[in-house]
């Protein structure tokens, strides 16, 4: 009979980090999380846990686990990403966590941070090539030059920027900064050109 | 039934597949020392190498103790950028390819290349259940209405009629054997977080698998392994393409 099913279904492992469906849990098998179920047995009650042991992680180790956490949120959108800047973006995240090169204190990248600065990147169809720093508490920070213009983008988490210009008149440098959400960057930039940063010319 | 054949599967150059796995599962556990010979083998072939010890605790609330038993290890490769990643532990070992997919001719070469170094530490074992599962996200346009029209998306979906229509969110889940092939199904799809602005997603998941509890043999050479995996495959697309609508399909072309 069709609808008597006798095989154990559980699905393959998925590293994907997606919700799953309460049938069918996601079974990670590079971190795998502390699971769990309660049961009654014999009168008493009792809780079946499984979870991997772990030390305290090193900096190296800290460090290595928020890129592989970027890059793996990436592996969602990647199919609207060129190859070409995708792996710029990979690449500029090893660069700015050399460990040779760490402050102590600072912070790894902020993945709602990095997230936010994809989405910009998707949303707005940005084609340019902009330079990258991590400020200490982890947020990405964009900037853009057009000769002595610039743009700079702290990505904020939750899908906001902080956003500063500094535009060269003849009377002297202006600088103008305010908070937006990264759905109006290009209107709210509009009055100095976002095209010249965001399109790559 | 029909299925795609590999030579006539759709091609598609911006596939919405964000994860790939197969899986392969032993009924008899190996030792944590062959676990570690295999994974020695791969080792060079991967930039980052984790180990875990699996632990399972059973707290006794009545007597308010615990008891722990050892679950054996769990060793993980991955490739520099994450979208490459193998797992193995005593009783089952898996390979992973995030997004960007590449392509099934590279996803299997690279599964049978590791395979082989497997069985060179492992030999042949007998084999419970080989399995592949694709997860797909698709990434659709929010409506003038400002509804997520899924089913312009996905041809299988639950028909509720209008006192839930429309819909603001769902999942569903259906497994099928299927006796003529010797392989079971479990397809699922729901909402889920949008990660563009602007945007709506759901995923369209895909697991089939040759279980030894259909009654009939897994194979358990990496030839044989291969070539079931290749007709576990032509399963798996033919579901992807009966249900996706032409609509989504284009968002791939």
């Amino acid at each position: 009979m069709l609808s008597t099913l006798k095989f154990d279904a559980s699905p393959s492992v998925s590293a994907a980090r997606l919700k799953p469906l309460h049938l069918l849990q996601s079974t990670s098998g590079i971190r795998a999380p502390a699971r769990g179920a309660v049961t009654r047995q014999d009168g008493g009650e009792s809780a079946t846990f499984g979870a991997a042991l772990t030390h305290t992680p090193t900096l190296a180790e800290r460090l290595f686990e928020a890129i592989a956490d970027a890059k793996v949120w990436t592996s969602r959108v990647a199919m609207h990403l060129s190859r070409d800047t995708r792996d710029r973006l990979f690449h500029q995240l090893d660069m700015l966590h050399e460990l040779d090169e760490w402050a102590e204190g600072d912070a790894a990248v902020s993945l709602d941070s990095f997230k936010s600065f994809v989405r910009a990147i998707l949303y707005h169809a940005v084609n340019s090539k902009p330079a990258l720093a991590l400020m200490p508490n982890g947020n990405i920070l964009a900037l853009w030059a057009d000769g002595r213009d610039k743009l700079t983008v702290e990505f904020l988490p939750g899908n906001r920027t902080r956003w500063m210009v500094q535009n060269v008149t003849a009377s002297g440098p202006e600088r103008t900064t305010s908070t937006t959400p990264l759905e109006r960057l290009r209107d709210v930039l509009q009055p100095y050109n976002a095209e010249r940063w965001f399109d790559g010319r | 039934m029909r299925m795609t054949s590999d030579s006539t599967a759709s091609i598609y150059t911006s596939p919405p597949i964000i994860e790939a796995t197969v899986e392969i599962r032993y009924p008899e556990a190996v030792s944590d020392a062959k676990v570690k010979k295999a994974s020695d083998r791969l080792k060079r072939r991967y930039d980052f190498t984790t180990a875990e010890e699996q632990l399972e605790a059973t707290l006794n609330f009545t007597t308010r103790s615990a008891d722990f038993v050892r679950k054996g290890v769990l060793l993980s490769h991955r490739s520099a950028d994450q979208a490459n990643r193998v797992g193995m532990t005593n009783v089952s070992i898996s390979w992973t390819r995030l997004a960007p997919y590449e392509g099934w001719e590279k996803f299997i070469s690279w599964v049978g290349q590791d395979l082989a170094e497997v069985n060179k530490a492992w030999g042949v074992r007998e084999v419970s259940r080989i399995g592949l599962r694709y997860i797909n996200r698709i990434d659709i346009p929010i409506s003038d209405d400002d509804l997520f029209h899924n089913e312009d998306y996905i041809s299988f979906k639950l028909v509720t009629g209008p006192i839930l229509d429309p819909q603001n969110g769902y999942q569903w889940i259906i497994r099928k054997e299927h006796r003529d092939v010797n392989l079971v199904s479990v397809v699922q799809s729901a909402t889920v977080e949008p990660e563009i602005p602007g945007t709506a997603a759901f995923t369209f998941d895909i697991d089939v698998a040759h279980d030894a509890l259909s009654g009939v043999d897994v194979p358990r050479k990496s030839d044989d392994i291969l070539a079931r995996l290749s007709e576990i495959r032509a399963l798996k697309n033919a579901i992807f393409e009966a249900g996706l609508t032409p609509l989504a399909k284009e968002k791939f072309r």
